[in-house]
């Protein structure tokens, strides 16, 4: 079981030319995702496929730690804008996605519709991240901060304890964006 | 090139897309951009793509992703830059 999510400030997005813009293609995706983005008609592809990538890359990593992102190595296999497959390494991600005119959010998991066994939520935050995906989830929960632990490992992999039961989390931040997604079931340690 | 004139060059880069300024101003060679610097990783590519503008010189997949830290990216880099000599 594993779950990775990712959210992506698009005022941040950067600009490019077109030159510059192709040769971020040829760096980041493999030929098969250059032709699906050519059939698509969606404004911030790239912010789209990098979080589906990324998201797809930290629960490869919580199954193999120490791997380094490689972004074609994580390859959006399909993608209708909601939701999207990505073959990583690990076998495939099955991915969800959300946007707004500020954001894009993915997250997924490894297996066929674990997406929605995910809790997740972006949110904007101002100073203490992790405080403020405690004081979310706490809020979320109906329970008090002090019944929310985040705890990572020796890989920097994050796990959430929550009234002394222990879940898979991911968590991501952009500029002022943050996102915490946690499996809906608990996990024993 | 020496190493000093490539580090200073590769701050200059990198600055623009750093979310944590502090972290950026004791930025030594083992500063890690992405858990340090806080930059996302949507952006590694447009440090690379930067990187070989202001340089001159191209840099592969493979060691695209060994710039993980300042002492590495730096080595990159050189070794870039030697072997386009």
């Amino acid at each position: 079981m594993s779950l990775g999510n990712d959210v992506i400030s698009i005022v941040h997005l950067v600009e490019r030319t077109e030159d510059r813009k192709q040769r971020y293609f040829n760096k980041t995706y493999t030929e098969n995702e250059i032709r699906i983005i050519k059939t698509l008609s969606i404004q911030h592809v790239e912010g789209f496929f990098w979080a589906l990538k990324e998201s797809a890359y930290k629960a490869y990593f919580r199954v193999i730690p120490k791997v380094i992102m490689s972004p074609k190595q994580f390859e959006v296999l399909t993608f209708d804008g909601k939701g999207a497959t990505v073959k990583t390494p690990a076998g495939l991600m099955h991915s969800k996605v959300e946007f707004t005119e500020e954001y894009i959010h993915a997250a997924c998991s490894i297996r066929e519709n674990g997406v929605n066994e995910i809790e997740y939520r972006v949110f904007q935050f101002k100073e203490n991240f992790h405080q403020e995906v405690k004081t979310k989830i706490a809020s979320y929960q109906n329970c008090g901060v002090d019944q929310v632990e985040i705890s990572k490992d020796e890989n920097n992999v994050p796990t959430l304890k929550l009234k002394n039961q222990h879940y898979l989390l991911s968590l991501s931040h952009d500029y002022n964006w943050g996102s915490y997604a946690y499996q809906k079931q608990s996990i024993s340690v | 090139m020496e190493r000093e004139e490539v580090k200073k060059k590769l701050e200059e880069i990198i600055k623009p897309y750093v979310q944590d300024m502090e972290a950026f101003g004791n930025i030594s060679e083992t500063t890690d951009l992405l858990q340090d610097l806080k930059i996302n990783s949507a952006h590694l590519i447009d440090i690379v793509l930067d990187v070989e503008e202001a340089f001159d010189i191209e840099i592969d997949d493979e060691s695209v992703e060994k710039m993980i830290t300042v002492k590495d990216s730096v080595d990159t880099i050189l070794a870039c830059v030697t072997a386009a000599v």
